[in-house]
């Protein structure tokens, strides 16, 4: 095999199947139609090295390969700059409080009494790396799958001029539907719900979060349905939405806040575990489910906070993406 | 005055330079390869045409140009026996041709621009 065979087969490994056979015969051709327009200049053919010299100026044969193939993005430009915003405002709420309730928790074990016994500096940073790099990934992951999805499309055209009071009938829905779910499991969680041998259920520890919880969704799920018949915000609905998630920010917050400190909201009984591996178990699943809805809350609290300064904008200029006559009304007199 | 110091800085960069000439340059290369591919070519005698004509485009550009240009319709190509080696042939389809004809009317109102900014400006052509 000759080294030109070799730096193909290596190309060839990082191709898609589909385009591998395409891409390769015409790197091929172009590879030894470069050998050959040298091999005429020189009157001889090129030795091994000087081979291996034309081939390395080509690249590494991964490089050469994701040359022939489209650009591919795990985050693309688009939706780096909110990825970027979600994991400072993950380090900002998230990281930098628990590391300040961490340090301050242990001064006052050191100093005054232990309020939390068998906390120390260790153990404080090893939570804080763990569930720094577990919220990372989770955001990454998510906003990984948001590239792929319709709603990186709708994110490139903000820039356009839309009509800000035009509300989605596809988000309406999957906003019912994703309350509905959430007040359909919580009332689960009251009698226990059975995932194979193991039982989850809703510690004592919940009361204060859960109720709170499954009205702010319900109401959550109310308000989506009633856009869904009519698809417009007004600036008081927009209002409401917003004041809706702003609470129900803090319930998770608080819930997070509780999962962390070692408060079981959710209790999971996990027959044959001991009991560190339940106790393992159930810090890890409370803590993902609070932070996964923390952030997508938080995001949510942004979309939001957007939404009525455009509507206030809008109303306030009169322009192209005024609301209808019935509604004029009442975005003038909220902009007032 | 500070911009003044800038300014001379980064005319003298030639590094800066050289990224914003390729910068300048990869916005003129779909036109060159659609204006080279009225006539058929493979490849290498594509990259081989631009660059006697002082368009030098590295084969990690043009081949994916190409694949681009095809999928959006412009380019036409086919695989054929050529002095013993099977080639792919590249060419303009019909749609290329008109978008060819479009790009070359707005480079021309590009060119047309600029002269008179520049005029405009006091600036002489370098």
């Amino acid at each position: 095999m000759t080294i030109l065979d070799r730096y193909l087969r290596a190309v060839e490994f990082w191709l898609p199947r589909a385009q591998r056979d395409d891409v390769i015969a015409e790197l091929t051709d172009d590879l030894r139609s470069q050998i050959e327009d040298r091999e005429a200049e020189l009157g001889r053919p090129l030795a091994e090295p000087e081979l291996g010299a034309l081939l390395a100026r080509r690249g590494n044969p991964a490089v050469t390969a994701a040359r022939f193939l489209p650009q591919q993005y795990l985050i693309g430009p688009e939706v780096y700059p909110i990825y970027r915003f979600v994991l400072k405002m993950l380090a900002l709420f998230y990281l930098l409080p628990a590391a300040v309730v961490g340090v301050t928790l242990l001064v006052v074990n050191a100093t005054v009494r232990p309020v939390v016994p068998g906390l120390t500096p260790w153990g404080l940073l090893d939570y804080l790396w763990t569930w720094g790099i577990h919220a990372f990934a989770i955001v990454t992951v998510g906003f990984a799958l948001l590239q792929r999805s319709s709603v990186r499309e709708r994110l490139a055209g903000l820039g356009r001029r839309r009509d800000p009071f035009h509300a989605s009938r596809f988000d309406s829905v999957a906003e019912v539907v994703f309350s509905v779910v959430m007040v359909g499991l919580g009332s689960r969680l009251l009698s226990g719900v059975d995932l194979g041998e193991a039982r989850i259920a809703l510690a004592p520890a919940a009361g204060p979060f859960f109720w709170p919880a499954l009205l702010l969704f319900a109401l959550s799920a109310v308000h989506a349905a009633a856009r869904t018949v009519r698809p417009r915000w007004t600036p008081a609905g927009a209002r409401v939405r917003l004041a809706t998630t702003v609470a129900l920010l803090v319930v998770f917050a608080g819930m997070l806040a509780a999962s962390l400190f070692g408060v079981d909201v959710v209790s999971i009984a996990i027959p044959g575990a001991t009991a560190e591996q339940a106790a393992r178990v159930q810090r890890w699943a409370n803590a993902t489910a609070w932070l996964t809805m923390v952030i997508g809350l938080m995001i949510n609290v942004w979309q939001d906070t957007v939404r009525i300064r455009r509507l206030r904008d809008a109303a306030s200029t009169g322009g192209a993406a005024e609301p209808p006559t019935a509604n004029r009304s009442v975005a003038s007199a909220n902009a007032r | 005055m500070p911009y003044t110091v800038s300014h001379t800085v980064n005319a003298m960069n030639p590094e800066l330079f050289e990224n914003l000439r390729l910068e300048l340059r990869r916005g003129c290369l779909v036109l060159a390869v659609l204006a080279q591919l009225r006539g058929e070519q493979y490849g290498y005698s594509l990259r081989k045409a631009l660059g006697e004509r002082g368009m030098e485009i590295d084969e990690g550009t043009l081949y994916p140009l190409l694949r681009r240009l095809e999928s959006q319709g412009l380019l036409l190509s086919e695989w054929r026996e050529h002095e013993k080696r099977r080639k792919r042939f590249y060419s303009l389809s019909p749609d290329g041709a008109a978008m060819l004809g479009q790009l070359l009317a707005e480079w021309a109102s590009i060119g047309a621009s600029l002269t008179d900014i520049l005029e405009h400006t006091g600036h002489d052509h370098p």
